[in-house]
This record gives structure tokens, sequence and C-alpha cells, in this order.
């Protein structure tokens, strides 16, 4: 048989094998640029935006039932970016509170802004590494030890929108999202004591440093001014497991979300910590690509979540067929389960100093060990994106 | 040795083998490739790490994400003296702890098992076909039924360790007693052995540089059930695992790197331990064995 190519000797193959390896490794590591580093749009300065007069709201304002920043529905105006451009977006996880991302993507807001957008379900702490070497976009995910740890080591990465705060937050004659404890834990079950909390045995998969034991933490110290967090005895259970844990008293106390909740709003539990009220404890976070390559990018994107906040997800949005049918074909659930809850406050802007509260909270917890002063701020938030938005600052 | 390859007029090749340096030298042929094998066994691992340090160091990769080898051994003694839920030691102390239990339990009820499903073709016939179904379930997914049967404690960790080890153990035991040639039991009961005396005279001897192969195997695998069930499940937020995973989760990529090492340490030493006791306890075994 007679051969076209000859063979690659023995002792070359092995060079060859190792630079194979050599460059799918590097290739790995320091990622290729995403198709936003090829837009050539610049980014404009900040103009007042039709219909987004209230579009910007005091960042330090945190009063219960405070009201969101809005423009009126289909504003800001999309501003097409002169070619296409195609976003990754990690999600950590399906869930209404990613609705304003998910539904931009499936009502059309991002390819009004000549956007497309691939998602990929990653947790953020994953997610953030990605982001700084330009592989991800954007990523939509809880605050994380991890946003903080990243900007320590030198990464490119921030905070650009909020997410959401659940409207009855702080109000504890509602029933909603919170830590739940059993009430024959207390001494006195009719009247549960919430100083009591601190000595109940609190279940959570991450120990401490999850954002909900936080908020649970903060939210507990303003109903008990001497609560004491360093010694709560936090019970390491898998998130599935957490209902069982709760039900079987292998836990006294578990941060439960929307809509697992629902299932202990019974004479048994009792609710002894909401969210902060008026407070996201999540975001949108952009990496190296649309926070330094094209920000400009970043600035559309931007602006379709904020129009479809403002057009779709307003007010009681749970009473509108079309968007429930939207958000439940987004997050493959039935119409059914997200009718059990209430419609979230959906909020755009990044309330003053929740990155600097969280540390400083990690920090005495013990939790944050690594330094002993929050990161500052700007550092790990940038509001840029949603002031060119709404063509509003400070 | 070397060859040489010839065509002949009707494309026909011959090969002809010639003698070649093993042949003409062969002391100094081995101890030449045991120099080349030596050098290149540690060779590889050290130009792989100062391939390392200077990538991390020349931020041809980013260091925040890849630490520098030195780096880390800098870290690595803050992270064993740190108190902070339990440092480093407590981590290792606590997975050592369920290495150590999930292990004993598994081998043991492998070993019996094993042993007794090796000598009587009923038992074998009564429960392989079970535990053949069995052995396919990935051992990870049955953390949450053992959560719910024994509850949020060490005891679930261990049983989910121990179900692993038991697999290994139990059937590389029952091959092995099974493999011990049908001529030595027939012989022994010639001689009127008893049940025990075949056991303990013929069997065990006959098997037993196997099961150690078993026994080996499983440690590495113990080490690696650990890492995965502290990933899920670690009570009082302590082991190798639970530290790889949360510092994954905040992105503390030197401690994870750190812990990784460490468990692959713990691993090495396992095994070689498991490895010592075989050779002590079947020195009739060939060094490939037990």
């Amino acid at each position: 048989m007679n051969r076209s190519v000859a063979p690659i000797p023995r002792s070359q193959r092995f060079w060859l094998v190792l630079g194979c390896v050599a460059s799918i490794a590097l290739t790995g590591c320091v990622g290729g640029p995403s198709s936003a580093s090829r837009a050539p749009d610049l980014r404009s300065d900040v103009v007042a935006v039709p219909g987004c007069e209230n579009g910007r709201t005091d960042q330090t304002d945190l009063s219960v039932g405070r009201l969101p920043a809005r423009c009126t529905a289909g504003a800001p105006a999309p501003q097409p970016l002169s070619q296409p451009v195609k976003l990754r977006v990690s999600i950590a996880f399906r869930g209404e509170y990613a609705a304003p991302v998910l539904l931009a993507q499936s009502l059309g807001e991002f390819q009004k802004e000549n956007l497309s957008v691939e998602f990929v379900t990653l947790p953020t702490s994953d997610a953030i590494p990605q982001l700084s070497q330009g592989q991800l976009d954007a990523s939509v995910g809880g605050y994380d030890l991890s946003l903080f740890n990243a900007s320590r080591i030198g990464l490119t990465v921030r905070a650009v929108l909020g997410n959401y705060y659940p409207p009855s937050a702080g109000d504890y004659s509602v029933q909603q999202t919170g830590l739940w404890c059993r009430r024959d834990a207390f001494t006195t079950p009719e009247s549960p004591n919430p100083s009591e909390t601190q000595n109940l045995r609190w279940g959570s998969a991450v120990g401490k440093s999850s954002s909900g034991i936080y908020y649970a933490i903060a939210e507990l110290k303003k109903r008990v001014p001497d609560f004491n967090g360093d010694a709560l005895p936090v019970i390491n259970i898998p998130s599935s497991e957490m209902t069982t844990g709760l039900k079987n008293g292998a836990i006294d106390c578990a941060v439960l979300i929307d809509p697992v909740w629902i299932d202990f709003a019974t004479p048994e539990y009792v609710l002894m910590a909401t969210q902060l009220p008026g407070e996201p404890l999540g975001s949108v976070l952009f990496g190296k690509s649309l926070l330094r390559d094209t920000p400009a990018v970043g600035d559309a994107f931007a602006r379709a979540v904020i129009r479809t906040i403002n057009t779709h997800l307003s007010g009681d949005y749970h009473q509108d067929p079309s968007v429930m049918a939207a958000i439940a074909t987004a997050i493959n659930q039935p119409v059914t389960l997200l009718e059990r809850t209430s419609s979230l406050t959906m909020d755009w802007e990044i309330r003053q100093d929740t990155t600097t509260r969280m540390q400083q909270e990690f920090i005495d917890l013990d939790v944050i060990t690594a330094y002993e002063h929050p990161v500052p701020e700007e550092k790990l938030v940038d509001r840029s994106f949603y002031e060119h938005a709404t063509g509003r600052t400070g | 040795m070397s060859e040489q390859a010839t065509s002949t007029a009707t494309n026909d090749v011959v090969l002809k083998r010639l003698p070649g340096p093993a042949e003409f030298n062969p002391k100094s042929h081995s101890r030449r490739r045991r120099t080349i094998e030596l050098s290149l066994s540690i060779g590889v691992p050290v130009a792989l790490i100062i391939l390392w340090e200077l990538a991390s160091t020349h931020e041809w990769i980013n260091p925040g994400l890849y630490p520098s080898p030195t780096d880390l051994l800098r870290r690595t003694p803050e992270l064993f003296s740190s108190n902070a839920g339990g440092g480093m030691w407590g981590d290792v102390g606590k997975s050592m702890y369920r290495v150590a239990w999930g292990y004993f339990w598994g081998a043991l009820f492998g070993l019996v098992l094993g042993v007794w499903m090796g000598m009587s073709r009923l038992t074998r016939a009564a429960l392989e076909p079970l535990l053949a179904a069995m052995y396919t379930v990935p051992k990870l997914a049955l953390i949450g039924v053992f959560l719910l049967i024994l509850g949020f404690d060490e005891k679930p960790v261990i049983a989910v360790i121990a179900l692993t080890v038991f697999f290994f153990v139990w059937i590389q035991t029952m091959t092995a007693v099974m493999s011990v040639p049908s001529g030595y039991r027939d012989a022994a009961v010639s001689f009127g052995a008893t049940k025990w005396q075949l056991f303990r005279q013929v069997l065990l001897p006959g098997s037993l540089p196997q099961i150690f192969i078993g026994l080996r195997v499983a440690a590495g695998v113990t080490v690696l059930t650990v890492i995965g069930v502290e990933f899920v499940f670690a009570p009082g937020n302590q082991g190798l695992g639970y530290r790889i995973n949360t510092a994954r989760q905040i992105l503390d990529p030197g401690q994870m790197y750190v812990a990784i090492v460490i468990a692959a340490l713990l691993g090495v030493l396992f095994t070689w331990v498991v490895r010592r006791v075989g050779r002590m306890l079947a020195p009739w075994a060939k060094e490939d064995e037990g």
C-alpha cells in the first residue's frame, strides 16, 4: 500500500503531543476573546433619557416598602448596535429572580439592541474566572464571597445591575421567603423570642458563607440588638435535604426560598427573619469584555434588561398571564407554581454599600479571614451602565 | 535489539533481528535504562512545576487564578496554623477519620461476604445477582437516602464510603477465593481437612495476594469517595472535600490547590500503608501482587 504522508518519527511524536497538550491547556487557561470584543461602537455620554425621569432613587434608602426606580413602559428606547453582537451569559440557576434577563431574550428586547444572548447555567463562583478572562460576558446570580475575592486577586469583574427584593421584606405580618424555624424549638412556642434564634441549629448548604445566612443575621440584629452570630450553630446540610432536616428536627431553622417556604407556612413553623427590605442581594456581573473592551455593548445589554423590567416586570406582574407564561417557559416551571408566591420587586439599582455591609458581617463571623477590612465598593460595583441606560446619575 | 527491514523484488519484507546493546552489555544497558527511567520519573514532574512557576510569576497565566508553587508553599503553613473552622489540620483529621472508619467497615463486610460467597456456590447463587445490580448504582447518589435513614451526622458519610469499599473488596475477594485451583481444595479434602482448615491452610494463602490487590484499589477509591461525599455533605463543616469545595465557591484558588495536593498525598499514603500491610501478611506474593 502506498502512503502519501511519511510517518512522524517516534522521537518527534512525544514533542508533538506535548505541544498539543500545552496549547490546549494554555487556550483553556487564557481563553479566547468573546464576540463582544469585536463590536466597534463607542460609549456615549450620560444624557437624559425620555421616559426615565424617575429612573433613579436615593441609593441609601433601605426603608420598608420603598419604591424602586422605574421608567415608563418601553423606556429606555433601543439604540441598536451598528452590527450584531453575540453574548454569552451565565445564570446561577433558572429562577424567577433572573426573569429580567431571560425575558429580555424571549420577548425580543435584546434583539432590538442588535444583541443575541446564549445562556449557560453556572454557579457564580465558577462564572467569575470565566468573566475575568472574557470567556463569559455577563453572569446573573447572588452576591458571593467569590466576587469579593475576585477583586482582591485583581480579576476584572464588577456588579453592574441589581436584581430584586421581596416586596414585603421587613413586614412580619406577611408570610414570605426568609428564615423559618420550628416553633417547638423555642421556650414559648406560642410567642417565639427572636433572641433565642442564636442558640438554635441553623441549616445551610454552604455554612455561614451564604447570602441567606447573612441577611437572616442582619435582619435579626435589627430585631435583637445584642444578637450574636459568632457562635451560631450552623449545620451543613445539602440544599435538597434542607426541608427534610427541618421537618424531622435535625435542624431548627433554615432559610427557605420561593416557593419552598409555602409548605412551612403552618402553625408548627414561624418566620423569624425576612430578606432585608429594599435591598437586592444579587446582581448582574460584567466581566472584562463588557467592562473594558466594549462598554457600549454593556450599555445595550443594560438598556434591554431595564426596558424589560419597565415594560413587563413592573408592579404586580403576576396578574399578567402573558408575562407569567413567558417566565414559566423561561425557567421551565409550571405557571401554577409561580402563582403561589407574590411578584418580586425587580430593581436594577445597587444600594450603596451593600457589598461593604456583607463583607463586614462575614469578617465578623470569621467567614472571611483573608482580610480584615472590606474591599471598597468602587472595586466591586460599577453603576455607570444603569446610569447610561436611564440617563440619571448620582 | 535493532531491526533491519529489506524489500525483495517481490515486495515481501524480510525482518532481520540483530543483537543490540541489551544483549552485548546487559548490565550497563540495564543501569542506563534505570537511570533514564528514574530521571524521567523525577524530571517530568519537576519540569512541569518549573513551567508552572515561570508561567505564574511571568503572568503568562493569571497568578490570581493559578498561583505559583512557591506561593502555595508560602500559603500552606498559614492554612495549617489558622484556627478558623478548625484549620487545615481539622480538615485532614476529619477526612482521615472518615476514611479509616469507612474503609474498615467496607473492607470487613467485603472480606467476610467475599470469602463466604467464594466458598459457597449456593450463597453465590442467592446474592450475586442482587449485589451485581447494586454495584452499578453510583454510591454518591445514595447520600440523600443515607441522610434520611441515618440522620445528619458522620454515619451517612461513613456508610457511603463503606459501601463503595465493600464492592471493590467483595468482588476481588470472591474472585480470588474462587480462583484457587480446585486441585488444591480436592487434595486438602482428601486429607480430611475441616472447613476451617481448608480455609486457613489452602484458600487464604492462595487468595490473599489477590485480596490485597482489591484492598489496595479500595484504599485509593476511599480517598476519592470521601472527597466527593464531603463536597455534598460534610458534618461539622470539616473535611478536605469541604475545604476544596468551599475554596472553589469563594474563589480562593491557593487554598483549593493546597487542599487538593494534601488529598492526593493522603491517598498515596493510605495506599502505601495498605500495600505494606499486604506485603507483611502475604510475603509469598509476587512483587506486583498484594
